[in-house]
């Protein structure tokens, strides 16, 4: 999926759609060509010709994919003019799709992906290939665990962990660094070594002592993940409150006498809070991916409770034999992490003032 | 005009290029082999090429003529083959070297024992121990009385001659070890010699008189405690180290620590075939030829011994090409391998897979003390449903201590195991209602294990059929050493644990009577049964394989009443040999002799 | 300057004593046990107090730190408890040059690409080489770096297949690509023509030979620039790391570096260098690269300095003898007080004074800033 990422609208490109020398009933042609052939393409890659090697279903698929996205690409064009950005769009599509359906997992029909015991006397077999038109449509794992389904839980876990790590940080960090930042003075320079402590210390040792002293639970992996976000929170709210605190509406205020934690309140920290949210999203990705590293080293949330990083971390021992088990919840992973930074890319853009610098 | 012929011919050379390349592609096709297809049975076989195998390029330069080739198997060569290297995955990150520091063949046995040398090697396969650097080993009629002869003309590396009393010495420092920090599994059979009355008639003999009859005896020469370690270099060092001892670090720790890194003092006080070139703790040790080992010229120049990480890992690596030796502990791995057709050296060690109950350790109040619990645990595990879950089927399951297909297995043997309670979850739900009732139990159970792949699948398919038999179970799965060891041996804070006492053909004996024995130290249960010791007793005393299995078979019927534990599983472990690493002896389930190994063009 | 750097320097020590206090607090919490695992499976509950006493380790966290502190001092820095007799300074000798290899390599493999794609990005914006290649580091940023190492290996040492003809195909399809642009760039004039069908045939001719000579990689170890086997071998076991070590950074230079040049491209002294028509290159590497270059070498210094202390995970695929794998399988996981706190205070040293030598070169460097001090 290529992804415009430009800021500013690129006249060559805006200037290539203009003159597209298609008429608009061919134009409209093509995108129904594609959407088909795609849906087609990717339809028999997933599930028709099952006896065909893989190798080239997967090519079907990444083929018909590629199709679907130019037909989109092409529509939302046609629809919204030239500007529109698909592949922002369907990253916004994407985790909707994984946020909403982690939300109702409760209430989605999956074969058992949770409970083993449920398992045991059943007949789901284990180690089951993908099929599309099963009950298991992406197969199951060593426990028959249905693997759509612990994708679906996982994407719960995964996305609860980073989301309330993201909260802590912002809380913590972003009012460490505001209080700093405000005063300055001997409390900034204290918060300042312990920023470079915090940074100078090798993170994943730091994530290994605390994942080990604590109990693996969501939640404290929540935290021990915020810890690690904190300083870069600190730094950048330090930041934005030392720029914020110069400008006109705060010197005003201060010398109409508003007291510090009104200035503090009222000026500084809604215009502070934004630019940091608009980091979340990325945060957010990177954390999902920290968690999913953690997993891989054996210090993540332990099964039963499904997350990506657990599911990819028990698979990869047999990736040639069993790949699905990898590729499954690996690739759920890669879109919506993809997904997230690209949404959070257009956040900064919007919301950052100071955009692209780190 | 032109540009259409520049094309052209700019066409003309790249597809000329692109066809050069192609059929220098099918000159060497074998040496790339070309694995297009994704699967896993593709062939990247070990590539005999450029760089896979370090040892092929060089050993065919010049030494093969004198490689006197299939005549003498044992030979292989009349002198160290230049370049030739065995580069050996090991299973645990390599050790103190020094023997008496030594913590179990897996965890640096190979090295050890290829440094050291041994007065006695035991074969697998026979169960029979034959002499080596000894010359002979007798016993009297009851095996109270071991006479050893040695092998004369054999030198240490600072030149010192092998003499009898070396073996007693060493032997005695073995003895003293125990209760200064270390915990040789073999110190305590050590015990068994009766040093007072152990007599030096002359260099050549020791006569060992034992505290009680013992027919495997020449097993412990095959051991650790069969690694002759120069005494005078000993003694040297502990000089030495006298001023520095203090009340927590004694000289003998010193001297330990000494060797565990300095080469030169292990070359000096060892004869094996291969001196200490290297250590990096950790991460490698590599040894090199000798050129005056007393049985003739070590043909391999080097191993390298590192640590991958895990059996797969060694695998993998094996496969990929960077060893040529890997050692294999997963029977999921065994499966890949077997199924690629690689040379393979292993044993199935009995009581590999286990579960151990808890019976009070420390006049605890256990669940476990309760045989009908042991037998609803029994009842509730289907030992087929952990070879699905955890691996793959490849397991070799059991229900005995000695299963069938190794050297003690009886169908007597096999009767009696047969008596122990089967997977009945009907049964097994009876039992739990019934102690519920009778003394007011939760039905909780608390399951410790270890996280090595795949501990983490076992504890989910065990947890899952207690459950279903009406446990509780709660379990703590983490690192040997911070979940398993604190729980089991330090604060024996479980009511059942993953363990395994991975008996070989050698050291059976001892391994049953340490961890059964109502007196033992090593008996992590509290275990402890007259019929079941006066069973492992008359261990002692059996001399032909056939008696051995007698008694091995009287145990299990006891086992298979009393339950101490719930055996699941032999394991198997061993050696992947890349096909030109010949003549390796193996020398126990974990140890191998390079001493005669060769690598054939 | 020489203020600056006292100032750092000063600073550095409040930061190592947090840091060094706060790894010896988590090693007490850890649940690490250096005592079992000298004890190991064989051994004897009744050995544990021996030991524990015999190695000192019956006295409180804070005393202990002090006794380490105190020899770290004098430049002592102890042995290893669960290795009687290796010293724990030998072990940093030999794992830090490892992590420094893996770090470096993986910083120079991220430059050397991100700087062309990231330059030439910015030049061409907003067309499809720009869209597709930012596409491509939003793709590579969302791969898990462990994820992305076993994909590695599986294409590089066990389906060298895949990748090798892979780039012949490549290969071949830029070269035919440049003999048909060379087709068009006719009416641009016979050089420029002619250099493209010279381009083509060095292409076909490159990807051919590294066709015929596809290295084949280790599936793990190292092994040492100073071993036997030479520094081709060396530089063979650290490839791969390095390349994973790399690919995520590369995707993050890539972004930052044609941000900055895109911002450098709009001011006139280049826009006027390309009115004068000036080979783009040359207005790239000559004009455009040192000015947009600063934000780019403060990140990757810092990555630098995050990336000698976070090659766990790659350590841990590849199974190399580093640092992390040091700290974690020999520290950390046994509980080994020794080698757990002066790795980090050798890597946290290493991280605080990277920096601040960045940001006192940082100032030096920009004129902007210089004239601001």
């Amino acid at each position: 999926m290529p992804a415009d990422t430009v800021p500013a609208p690129d006249a060559g490109y805006v200037a290539g759609m203009v003159v597209d020398p298609l008429s608009h009933a061919h134009r409209l042609m093509r995108v129904a060509v594609g959407l088909i052939g795609g849906v087609a393409a990717i339809a028999a890659g997933l599930m028709m010709l099952t006896d065909v090697h893989a190798g080239y279903r997967v090519v079907l698929t990444v083929g018909g994919l590629v199709l679907l996205y130019f037909a989109l690409d092409s529509g939302g064009k046609i629809v919204w003019g030239p500007l529109f950005e698909t592949g922002l769009w369907l990253s916004v599509a994407w985790v909707a799709i994984v946020g909403l359906s982690a939300a109702f997992a409760d209430f989605l029909p999956f074969a058992e992906a949770r409970d083993a015991s449920a398992t045991i006397f059943g007949d789901t077999p284990t180690l089951k290939r993908p099929d599309l038109l099963s009950a298991n449509p992406l197969g199951t794992d060593r426990q028959a665990l249905d693997v759509l389904g612990g994708i679906v839980y996982g994407a719960r876990v995964s996305l609860q962990v980073s989301v309330l790590a993201v909260a802590i940080g912002i809380i913590a960090g972003g009012t460490i660094g505001v209080v700093a930042g405000f005063f300055r003075g001997k409390l900034d320079t204290g918060v300042g070594v312990i920023v470079d402590s915090l940074l100078a210390f090798p993170p994943l040792i730091l994530l290994l002592a605390l994942a080990s002293v604590m109990d693996r639970s969501p939640r404290n992996m929540a935290i021990a993940l915020a810890v690690l976000g904190i300083p870069t929170y600190i730094r950048l709210a330090r930041v934005s409150t030392m720029v914020f605190a110069e400008r006109e509406f705060v010197l005003a205020s201060r010398a109409m006498g508003a007291s510090r934690r009104r200035i503090i309140f009222r000026e500084l920290v809604p215009n502070v809070a934004l630019p940091i949210f608009s980091y979340a999203f990325i945060i957010i990705a990177v954390l999902i991916v920290a968690e999913a590293s953690l997993s891989f080293l054996g210090l993540g949330i332990q099964r039963p409770d499904p997350t990506w990083g657990n599911m990819i971390a028990a698979g990869q021992d047999d990736f040639d034999r069993h790949p699905h088990l990898v590729f499954a919840p690996g690739i759920v992973m890669f879109l919506t992490v993809f997904a997230l930074n690209r949404v959070g890319e257009k956040a900064r853009e919007l919301w950052d003032p100071r955009q692209a610098k780190l | 005009m032109c540009y259409w012929w520049l094309k052209l011919l700019a066409l003309l050379l790249i597809s000329g290029l692109v066809a050069g390349a192609c059929g220098n592609d099918g000159d060497d096709g074998g040496d790339i082999a070309p694995a297009p297809s994704t699967d896993d049975g593709g062939e990247p076989a070990p590539q005999g090429g450029d760089h896979a195998a370090p040892a092929a390029p060089e050993s065919s330069g010049g030494e093969e003529a004198s490689l006197p080739g299939e005549e003498s198997m044992a030979g292989g060569c009349e002198a160290t083959v230049a370049g030739t290297e065995v580069n050996y995955a090991v299973y645990a990150p390599n050790a103190n070297i020094d023997p008496t520091a030594g913590s179990g063949a897996l965890v640096g046995g190979t090295q050890m024992v290829n440094v050291w040398d041994l007065l006695m090697v035991f074969d697998p396969e026979t169960g029979v121990s034959s002499s080596h650097v000894a010359e002979s080993l007798t016993p009297d009629e009851d095996f109270t009385e071991w006479t050893l002869k040695l092998r004369s003309g054999i030198t240490y590396g600072n030149g010192d001659a092998l003499v009898a009393q070396d073996v007693v010495d060493s032997m005695l420092r073995f003895f003293d070890s125990h209760g200064d920090g270390m915990n040789n599994r073999a110190a305590g059979s050590v015990a068994l010699i009766d040093f007072d009355n152990t007599e030096v008639p002359d260099d050549r003999t020791v006569v060992f008189r034992l505290h009680r009859g013992w027919s495997t005896f020449p097993t412990l020469l095959g051991d650790e405690p069969g690694m002759i370690v120069n005494p005078r270099v000993i003694a040297q060092l502990l000089d030495e180290e006298e001023v520095n001892a203090t009340a927590e670090a004694s000289a003998a720790r010193l001297v330990r620590n000494r060797l565990a890194v300095s080469p030169d003092l292990v070359n000096a006080a060892s004869f094996g075939p291969y001196e200490v070139a290297e250590v990096e703790p950790n991460v490698r040790t590599v040894l090199r030829a000798r050129d005056d080992y007393w049985g003739g010229p070590v043909c391999i120049e080097e191993i390298e011994f590192t640590f991958p990480g895990s059996s797969a890992a060694n695998w993998e690596a094996f496969w990929a090409g960077d060893f040529n030796a890997a050692f294999l502990r997963d029977p999921r791995v065994f499966a890949d391998a077997r199924e690629a057709g690689t040379v393979l050296s292993s044993e199935d060690q009995n009581v590999g897979g286990l579960f151990l109950f808890n019976q009070g350790v420390r006049g605890a109040d256990a669940i476990g003390n309760d045989i009908r619990v042991r037998r609803a645990v029994h009842h509730a595990i289907n030992r087929q449903i952990i070879n699905e879950r955890a691996f793959e089927g490849e397991l070799k399951t059991t229900n005995a201590i000695a299963a069938e297909g190794t050297l003690l297995w009886s169908p007597e043997l096999q009767e009696c195991a047969d008596q122990a309670p089967a997977y009945d979850p009907q049964a097994a739900r009876a039992l739990v209602e019934e102690v519920k009732a009778d003394t007011g139990w939760d039905g909780s159970l608390f399951l410790v294990h270890a996280d090595a792949d795949p501990g983490a699948e076992i504890v989910q398919a065990v947890e899952e059929m207690l459950e279903a038999a009406g446990f509780d179970v709660e379990v703590d799965l983490g690192p040997v050493t911070t979940v398993l060891l604190p729980r089991v041996i330090v604060q024996a804070d479980y009511d059942m644990a993953g363990w395994g006492f991975n008996v070989d053909g050698a050291a059976w004996v001892a391994s049953f009577n340490d961890n059964l024995l109502s007196t033992s130290g090593s008996n992590r249960m509290a275990f402890g049964h007259p019929d079941m010791d006066a069973a492992l007793e008359a261990m002692y005393g059996a001399a032909t394989v056939d008696n051995q299995r007698a008694a091995l078979a009287e145990a299990q019927c006891v086992w298979a009443e009393q339950l101490p534990a719930m055996v699941y599983s032999v394991t198997e472990e061993g050696l992947a040999l890349a096909p030109e690493v010949k003549g390796v002896q193996r020398a126990g389930a974990a140890v191998f002799l390079f001493g005669r190994a060769y690598i054939e063009n | 300057m020489l203020r600056a750097i006292g100032l750092k320097l000063v600073r550095l020590v409040p930061v190592l004593i947090i840091v060094s206090l706060a790894t010896s607090l988590l090693i007490e919490l850890v649940p690490g046990d250096p005592i079992l695992a000298i004890i190991g499976m064989e051994g004897d509950a009744s050995d544990y107090e021996r030991i524990e006493r015999e190695l000192g380790l019956d006295q409180n966290v804070f005393s202990r730190y002090v006794d380490w502190l105190g020899n770290i001092v004098q430049g002592d820095f102890g042995e290893q408890i669960t290795r009687p007799g290796v010293k724990v300074a030998d072990r940093l000798r030999q794992t830090f040059p490892v992590t420094m290899q893996i770090a470096l390599m993986g910083m120079v493999l991220a430059l050397l690409i991100s700087v062309p794609v990231g330059a030439w990005a910015a030049y061409r914006a907003g067309t499809r080489f720009d869209r597709l290649s930012s596409g491509v580091a939003f793709g590579i940023i969302s791969i898990p770096s462990f994820l992305a190492g076993l994909l590695l290996v599986f294409m590089f040492v066990f389906h060298s297949a895949i990748p090798r003809y892979g780039a012949l195909g490549l290969g071949l399809a830029w070269s035919l690509w440049l003999l048909w642009s060379a087709g068009r760039a006719r009416r641009d004039g016979a050089k420029q023509a002619l250099i493209r069908v010279a381009a083509a045939v060095v292409v076909a001719g490159l990807t051919v030979w590294l066709t015929n000579r596809w290295p084949s990689f280790p599936r793990q170890g190292f092994v040492r620039w100073t071993s036997d086997d030479g520094r081709l071998e060396n530089l063979r076991s650290a490839f791969l790391p390095a390349i994973t070590v790399a690919l995520t950074e590369i995707a993050v230079f890539m972004r930052l570096l044609r941000g900055d040049m895109q911002a450098t491209l709009q001011e006139d002294y280049i826009l006027s260098a390309r009115a004068k028509g000036m080979p783009p290159v040359r207005i790239l590497a000559r004009d455009a690269l040192r000015p947009s270059s600063f934000s780019l070498i403060t990140l990757a210094g810092v990555a630098f300095g995050r990336l000698i202390g976070g090659t766990v995970i790659v350590e841990a695929i590849f199974r190399l003898p580093g640092m992390g794998d040091l700290i974690v399988n020999d520290g950390v996981n046994t509980g080994d007080f020794p080698v757990v706190q002066s790795g980090v205070l050798i890597l946290a040293t290493f991280y605080v004074v990277l920096n601040g030598a960045i940001d006192i070169s940082y100032s030096y460097l920009d004129p902007r800033l210089r004239r601001a001090r």
